[in-house]
């Protein structure tokens, strides 16, 4: 009877630790290694207000963003790794959890990553056929003039675990076409591989503070889910033996119901429109989370995440679409962006 | 006393090994589609109204002649009344890995309902399109998670890459 008890008692506690094990969001990879749970819509967690907590802008008010930077570890891109729980977890044989307990108050946590710091440069891989469409003068023109730009500047409230912060700099560096070496039907890995042939050719410099583009046209399929869960998304990787930074984005002609956000774009071309949008939504993630390590919210959202298809304040262009701004002359209806300050909200522009 | 445990343990350690399985997938926040965004509204929406019993709200959302199937008894369906008889105070849980395809005047929307470690359920909606309103159908549904079951023609075995 007493070892009865005892049994019971012991496998009451084994349950015990099981249960909450699992239900902390620790997931594994089957290799004994932590990894992070997969995204989620959680109905019972409101999005961040932005109410509430507000700080100065201002650099000196920085300091008091809430997060005790002298208190952070030097940054180790490699020690830690995202939990989508709002803190970094170690991959030590399926035991991870919070190095330390952080205050923010912004609505976005940093996670110990690097940021691309200085100028981000980026460049374009037109995939596909984009013969006689209008679409490389609209986005050569958006990536020439983002750069600088107050929508941009969103981007300068983030910063790394030295307080360096991103700076409102980019260069357009050039484009490389392809003329469908992958197929008409990628899947990730072609996607780096055709970054990956672009940078071995010589096409494009291997440049580690860029963010590289692939850029495809209506009739090629991302068959991990383009139009159907994305529009677009940004990774890193190895290549050419360097940390490389790069993005997909189809073109919306291919499924403007799912994003598109009009019918008809400022610039008469509603894919490139589309387009537009994502890029920046892209490169702003890629400049403040480019190792996927960095800056995102309890929910594994990124910046842009938090503000997709909210646009903010809008006007009417002579064709009768909307916009929102204008950059290099021409207008475009961009997404709005999550500033890291006055206690966080979608903008389209800082300060 | 040890010798006597250690099957004992073995045994549950091999018991957790599905609800380990299930969180398998790695965490991916590509830019979500307009059509992802909104069908998360809309089914956080639903579920809010079903766990207050808001009947207003939930027949702008649920069609007259909505029904349940589930893997555990695919031809017999639940009815609308039925379903929402047994769905009332449900808790709310979250939404995971939605894709939706879009034909027009109908949407089919898949996704992972998290209800918890071996409780997680593969949802497939119905919505179709009523004016400027979009309406569930149907429900299609099944326990989801253990990779062990075999799809016919799934490809488990290829790793999402880890993406933004």
């Amino acid at each position: 009877m007493y070892f009865k008890t005892k049994l019971v008692l012991l496998l009451c506690v084994i349950n015990v630790m099981f249960v909450a094990t699992s239900q902390a969001g620790v997931v594994h990879d089957g290799k004994g290694k932590a990894v992070e749970p997969t995204p989620r819509v959680d109905v019972t967690d409101p999005v961040p207000s932005g109410k509430g907590w507000g700080h100065r802008p201002s650099d000196a008010a920085r300091d008091e963003s809430g997060m005790t930077v002298e208190s952070m570890p030097p940054i180790d891109a490699t020690e830690l790794m995202p939990s989508g729980k709002g803190w970094g977890q170690r991959p030590v044989n399926g035991k991870a959890g919070p190095s330390r307990t952080t205050k923010y108050t912004n609505g976005i946590n940093y996670h110990n990553g690097p940021l691309i710091l200085g100028t981000t440069n980026v460049y374009y891989i037109w995939y596909g056929n984009w013969s006689g469409n209008t679409a490389p003068s609209i986005l050569n023109n958006l990536a020439s003039s983002i750069g600088g730009s107050p929508y941009y500047g969103i981007n300068t409230t983030y910063y790394d675990g030295q307080k360096r912060y991103v700076t409102n700099a980019v260069q357009f560096m050039g484009a490389a076409t392809d003329n469908y070496s992958q197929g008409a039907a990628l899947t990730d890995a072609s996607v780096k591989t055709i970054v990956a042939n672009q940078i071995s050719s010589g096409a494009l410099p291997r440049d580690t503070n860029a963010v590289y583009f692939v850029l495809t046209s209506a009739d090629v399929n991302e068959t991990s889910g383009f139009c159907t869960q994305y529009c677009g998304w940004h990774t890193y990787g190895s290549i050419a033996g360097a940390n490389i930074k790069y993005s997909f984005v189809g073109n919306p002609d291919r499924c403007p119901s799912a994003c598109s956000a009009q019918t008809t774009s400022p610039s008469g071309n509603a894919g490139a429109g589309g387009m537009a949008s994502v890029i920046a939504h892209e490169l702003a993630e890629a400049v403040t989370d480019p190792n996927l390590n960095a800056w995102y919210d309890s929910q594994g959202m990124e910046n842009a995440d938090k503000c997709s298809w909210k646009f903010g304040a809008t006007y009417t262009t002579p064709n009768g679409a909307q916009a929102n701004m204008k950059l290099g002359g021409m207008d475009y209806l961009i997404q709005q962006n999550w500033v890291n300050a006055n206690g966080g909200s979608c903008t389209l522009s800082y300060p | 006393m040890k010798t006597r445990l250690l099957p004992l343990l073995t045994l549950i350690a091999s018991l957790s090994a599905p609800a380990q399985a299930a969180g398998d997938q790695q965490q991916r926040i590509p830019t979500v589609t307009r059509l992802v965004q909104l069908f998360s509204t809309l089914e956080s929406e639903l579920m809010a109204a079903l766990q207050k019993g808001d009947t207003t709200a939930i027949d702008k959302m649920l069609a007259d002649d909505f029904e349940l199937r589930s893997g555990a008894m695919p031809g017999t369906p639940t009815p609308r009344a039925e379903w929402l008889r047994r769905s009332h105070g449900q808790a709310a849980a979250p939404i995971e890995q939605m894709a939706v395809h879009d034909y027009g005047s109908a949407a089919v929307v898949s996704y992972l309902w998290k209800r918890g470690a071996r409780h997680d359920v593969f949802i497939v909606d119905v919505w179709g399109k009523s004016g400027d309103a979009w309406k569930l159908s149907a429900r299609y549904a099944s326990p989801a998670g253990d990779r062990r079951f075999t799809v016919p023609g799934a490809a488990l075995e290829s790793q999402p890459s880890e993406k933004k």
